[in-house]
Order: structure tokens, then sequence, then C-alpha cells
């Protein structure tokens, strides 16, 4: 099994790299490819079972979309395919969008293989517990964001939350699942927080009856958040 | 309008500031909230010392700003300074209240002001000061500073084009400050250390490629995280040369050596911890600036004795227990106390007790910044036991495992108070409690009980 990285260098804010960091641990044998700014990506040219994108500054947003316009049409052919697996935390879901709105009003071109466009207002900073069904699964988690995204089509919706904010204050819908890509807005140790969706995420990947590292651990650690999230009154900031 | 605003704002912020200082209170944030509620443009409008200087950063900023100001004055200024005090919009109105007489007319030489560095955008331009100390900048609580090149941004826009940067060379984020404005800056530096590293030893290294033209960047001397001399081998963009640079640290030391236009002269060392070099640079780099001789700044720096630590330690029999300071939601803060911890010789329990205080008792705390957080530090043969405590202690624990740690050697303990009776004494050199701001006062509970323990057991 190949997993490929994106950008550690910047994609690598608020804890994120602590998937790739778990996802070693549960995938011993896997390879796991660090792809770096100047690289050309893996995934252009052979294949690989999973593409990782993690949070990074806004800046670096741009930069990301500037090195991967040249492969947006493989990106586009892969996540149609559902054979390659993507997973993007934090912002690095508005990448994969149509474009992000910036806070004068310009618009930065993004990469157009969702069907989604962000829009920053910087420097309000929106935080947010977040609880939500996927399928048949609880997801929990946290956003903390400058911008909010907006989709087209809600059948694309990865998360509907329970508890917090969804991909902007007017929705219920966190994230967006097209195939086998997801992308939410959830940042951090997503796969760590929540570990039926790991398991769900590695049976995507082949995986059969996927057993999780420290599988005891992380299952103590996730009932125990799933009930402090629904203790009435929280503060969801 | 606006004359009537100011002095009624001025009379009513003095006022409160009295009184409150009557019944023993700091008045380091009230009086200027009242100032800003009745003069909005109070900050721009009241009338500012002949010498103003403020000091922002992720780090070191409360450090700095009481150097800069106990020189100051040692040196025979009057100085207004908001070292106890708050360091938003209302707790430098607050202080600039104390400034200026009845009739609006400043009564201090100078003012030296620790800014929060987001409140920058509501300070800076409004107060102009004639210099700004920016101590680095790095990963801090996501909620509030979201990331780095935020909080350049922040301050970039800010800093009024008149202000002098006083900047850290070292540190390739808050270096290229005032670049666009073109601002007046001046770089302080340390070219080489006892301690130093070829490659980077932190889970987080920011700022690890060229910003020209992201080709890896080579560190010729790499300290903590991105601290450090950096080059890029294909575009030629490197680190700013320094303006006052120590050339040598050794662990040893006792005396830096500072060489600016070419002359070396000698201040004491006020503390051996590197972080803590960079801020008595800082200040001595800030303080030549403004016109103060070496020997001025030496001489006082002699007085000031040696920086206060944060850690506090009691031994009892042949255990020290050891309270140590490591700021919850910052990872670098974090990561340099283990560092810390991990040299200290001898058999060593580590109790964390970082959990926030505030998100315990209303929310649940995100707590992705463990994951930046160099916990791998304590996979080491010399710590014994790691004892994760608070709500978020199951989230410790996986943390813990992940770093290599090993299950046997992990003890949880959702009651912070049920740690001291449980965790291993025997066999064991010392115990370090690693505690939050916002938990000092559980911190010391579990201390005082483990005292007791350890004293009944002799």
């Amino acid at each position: 099994m190949r997993i490929e990285i994106m950008y550690p260098e910047v994609c690598c804010l608020y804890g994120d790299k602590a998937n790739m960091m778990y996802l070693r641990q549960c995938l011993p044998n896997a390879q796991f490819i660090e792809t770096s700014l100047t690289d050309e990506p893996t995934f252009v040219s052979s294949d690989v079972d999973l593409v990782y994108f993690g949070s990074m500054s806004e800046k670096n947003q741009e930069l990301v979309i500037d090195l991967l316009v040249p492969y947006k049409d493989r990106l586009r052919d892969l996540i149609q395919a559902e054979q390659t697996a993507f997973l993007a935390t934090g912002n690095a879901l508005e990448i994969l969008g149509q474009y992000i709105k910036r806070e004068d009003g310009t618009k930065k071109e993004a990469l157009g293989v969702v069907d989604s466009y962000a829009v920053r207002q910087t420097p309000n900073r929106f935080n947010s517990l977040v609880l939500g069904r996927f399928e048949t699964m609880t997801i929990l988690g946290y956003t903390s964001r400058f911008s909010h995204s907006y989709v087209k089509d809600s059948s694309r919706c990865m998360v509907d939350v329970e508890i917090g904010v969804g991909l902007n204050p007017d929705t219920t819908c966190e994230g967006i699942r097209q195939g086998k890509l997801f992308a939410t807005y959830l940042l951090g140790p997503l796969l760590i927080a929540n570990p039926d969706f790991t398991k769900y995420l590695l049976t995507q990947l082949g995986v059969q009856s996927p057993v999780l590292a420290f599988e005891e651990e992380i299952y103590r650690a996730y009932i125990v958040k799933l009930a402090e999230y629904r203790k009435p009154g929280i503060e969801l900031e | 309008m606006s004359t009537v605003r100011l002095s009624t704002a001025r009379v009513v912020a003095k006022l409160t500031y009295y009184l409150l200082r009557l019944i023993g209170r700091n008045a380091s944030n009230l009086p200027g909230w009242i100032a800003l509620l009745i003069c909005p443009s109070y900050l721009e409008l009241i009338a500012k010392p002949p010498l103003c200087v403020a000091v922002t950063g992720t780090n070191g900023k409360t450090t700095v700003t009481n150097m800069i100001a106990d020189v100051l004055i040692d040196s025979g200024y009057s100085v207004a300074t908001n070292r106890i005090g708050s360091n938003i919009a209302s707790g430098i109105a607050s202080t600039l209240t104390t400034s200026v007489s009845w009739s609006g007319k400043p009564n201090k030489d100078a003012c030296v002001l620790e800014v929060d560095e987001r409140a920058t955008r509501l300070i800076l331009p409004f107060v102009k000061p004639g210099y700004l100390v920016v101590t680095g900048l790095f990963r801090d609580s996501l909620k509030r500073n979201a990331h780095p090149d935020y909080i350049f941004d922040v301050i970039d826009t800010y800093t009024p084009p008149t202000t002098t940067l006083i900047l850290n060379a070292d540190e390739l984020c808050s270096a290229r400050l005032g670049e666009t404005q073109g601002n007046q800056r001046v770089y302080f530096g340390i070219e080489a250390m006892e301690s130093d590293v070829d490659s980077a030893v932190d889970l987080v290294t920011d700022y690890s490629f060229c910003p020209n033209c992201m080709t890896k960047l080579e560190y010729a001397h790499l300290r903590y995280h991105h601290i450090g001399r950096a080059g890029c081998p294909a575009c030629g963009f490197s680190s700013p040369v320094p303006d006052y640079v120590i050339m040598y640290v050794g662990s040893g030391d006792e005396a830096i050596e500072v060489t600016h236009q070419g002359v070396e002269s000698s201040y004491p060392l006020i503390s051996n911890a590197t972080f803590n070099i960079y801020n008595e640079l800082a200040a001595i780099a800030a303080l030549s600036e403004m016109g103060l001789s070496q020997d001025a700044i030496a001489a006082s720096l002699g007085k000031l004795g040696t920086l206060e630590s944060r850690l506090k330690s009691t031994t009892v029999g042949s255990v020290s227990v050891i309270q140590a300071m490591s700021k919850g939601q910052s990872c670098v803060s974090a990561t340099r106390t283990l560092d810390f911890v991990r040299t200290q010789p001898g058999r060593k329990v580590v109790v964390l007790v970082m959990d926030d205080w505030y998100d315990r008792k209303k929310s649940v705390e995100y707590v992705g910044w463990i994951y930046d957080t160099d916990f791998e530090f304590l996979a080491d043969d010399s710590v014994v036991q790691v004892v994760a405590c608070g709500p978020r202690c199951y989230d410790y624990e996986l943390r813990l495992l992940l770093a290599g740690i090993e299950k046997e050697r992990i003890l949880r303990c959702e009651l912070e108070m049920e740690a001291p009776a449980q965790l291993q004494i025997d066999d064991v050199d010392s115990v370090f409690v690693l505690y939050d701001t916002s938990t000092i006062d559980v911190a010391m509970d579990m201390k005082q009980a483990l005292i007791s323990r350890l004293e009944a057991r002799k």
C-alpha cells in the first residue's frame, strides 16, 4: 500500500500531522511518501492508495493551488475513478473547490475538483466543537478557521452536524464526500479522535477487518469524549 | 469635541486608577477600558512620553519588557510600563494614563509596553512607538492566533513606517517584518552555540523552505524549531546579518560578548537558557539603539541578577519535586520544557497537568497541539513513568503511546489529586510536575501532597 502525504512542510498546521503519525502505526507495512514542494506528486505518474492534505496557512493555500494546477485534470480523473482515496483536513478542503474569495473581494481560482467555494473573513476566526453523523458513525472533532465554504449539491455532504457548525453557519452539512474523497473542515487528529471512521477509511484502502493501533485506548478516549460533547449547555467555542 | 472627550476620559481614568490603587488593586485594565469607552481615540490622542518602546512576540515579551524597563529606571529614567498588567488595548491605555499629569502633559521620560501580538492592530497605529521589539513568532493557540503567518501579517500591516524594528535575525518569520513598508530594521542574533545541532530535532520546524524559490533551506546552525541561521542553496536567500551578534555561547559562560559595528562589549549573562539569551540580546539591542551606553546597560543588567526561574524545586530525602511551567495550547513552549526535562540527570517521573482549566469547566479542550509537541523526548530510559492527569488524560495517553512510551510506564489519573498517592517514588531522583498557567493552583496542591507522602516515607 502506498500513501502520499502532500507538502508536509506547509500542510501540517494544528496537529494535522497526527493523522499520518497514527496511520503509520496502523499500517506498518505501508509505504509513506512525503512529497515536497519542489517534487512532482507521486499520484501524477503512478498509483497510490491514499493522498493526504493537511491544514495550511491562507498564504500557503494559494501556493499549494499554484503547484497543483498543472495536475488538476489528473486529480479529477483519480477522484472520479474512485480507486484512489483522498483525505483533506482543515482548510485543505478549500483548495479542492472552485475558488476562494479573499477578504478584498478578489478570487483565487482553486483546483475545481469538487463543487464548492470558500469565502475568507479574516480576522474573524470561527471556532467550534463539531459532532455529527457520517453513514452509521458518529464523528467528532473541532474546527478553527477564517472562512466558510458553500456547496451546491447537498448530497455531497460528508457529515450531518448535530452539534456545532457545518461548512458555513447556515448548514448542517460538514465536509464533502465524493466517492473515495473525504474533505472535512475538522482539523488535527481526526483519525485518532474517530476510530470508527479510521476503520472505515482502512476498508476503503482495501484492508480486510482492520485492527487499529492502540485500539483499546483509542476507543476509550472516543467514548469519554462523546459523552463530554453531549453534555447539556456545553460551550462550543 | 475630541479634546473634551480626551480630557474627560483622562480625568475619569486617573480617578479610577487612584481609587483602585487605594483599595489595593493593580488598576492595570479598568482605567484604560473606561478611557476608551469615553474616548475611542484615546490611544491616539493621549500625549506620549518622549521615548516609547513596544515589545511583542509569541514568547519572551514579558521578560524583555521588564529588562528594558528595569535598565531604563536604573539609568535614571522615569518609566511607565505594564509589567503587572494587561497587554491589550485597555491595558496600554491604563499604562499611558499613568504617564501623563492631570492636565495631560507627559510626566514620564519613557513608556515600555508589552503588547499582545494579535492586539498590535489596535495599538501600534495609534501609539506609534519609536521602537518595536519582536522576540520571535511561533505557533501558539490556534483559536486566537491561528498560525505565525497570520500574526506576521497583523504586525506587518499595523506597524507604523516610522517605527524602528528590533528583530531576531535567527527567526525567519519575524525577521521579514517591515520589508514592505521599508521600516528601519535592526537585527540581533547568535552566531554559534555549543548546543547547536545540524538538523531539525523538533516535530514542528516551520519556515523550512526558501520563501523565494521553495528549495529546502540549509541551516548552518539550528537551535530549536526554526531558530537558527538559514540559507537557500539555490537562490542565495539567507537569514539577515545581525547588527548585534554574539559570536559564541558556551555551556558554562557567565557573560556574553556582543559585537556591534566591530566593537565587542561584555554583558553579564542573566540566564543560560537559549531563549533567555535571545531575550537579553533583544533588550541590549533595543537599549543600545535608544542611546544608552554599553557601560550603563551592562551595569544595570548586572543588578537584575538571575531571572526568576519558572522552576520551583523542593527536595525531600533523595527526591526532588520540581514544578515546571509548560504553557498549554502552545507546542513550542511545551516542547522546550520537555527538552529541559529530558536533559536533567537522574531517574525521573513526569506529571502532566496541562489541561486548560477554563475549557474543562465549560467545554472540551481541543488537544491537536499535543501532536505538534515533542512528547517523544520522554521516550527515554531516564523517564521511568509519565503521569497523564485531568479530563484529557485519555488523549495524552494515546499521544504518549504514539511517542513510543511503553504502556507500563504510563499512569492515567483523571482526578489530578489521585496522582501524588499513585505515582512511583521508589528508585526515583526527581518528579517533574508540568503545569499550564491555568493549572498552577492544582499543580501546587499536587506538589504539596507529594511532599507530604515523601516526608511520611522518611
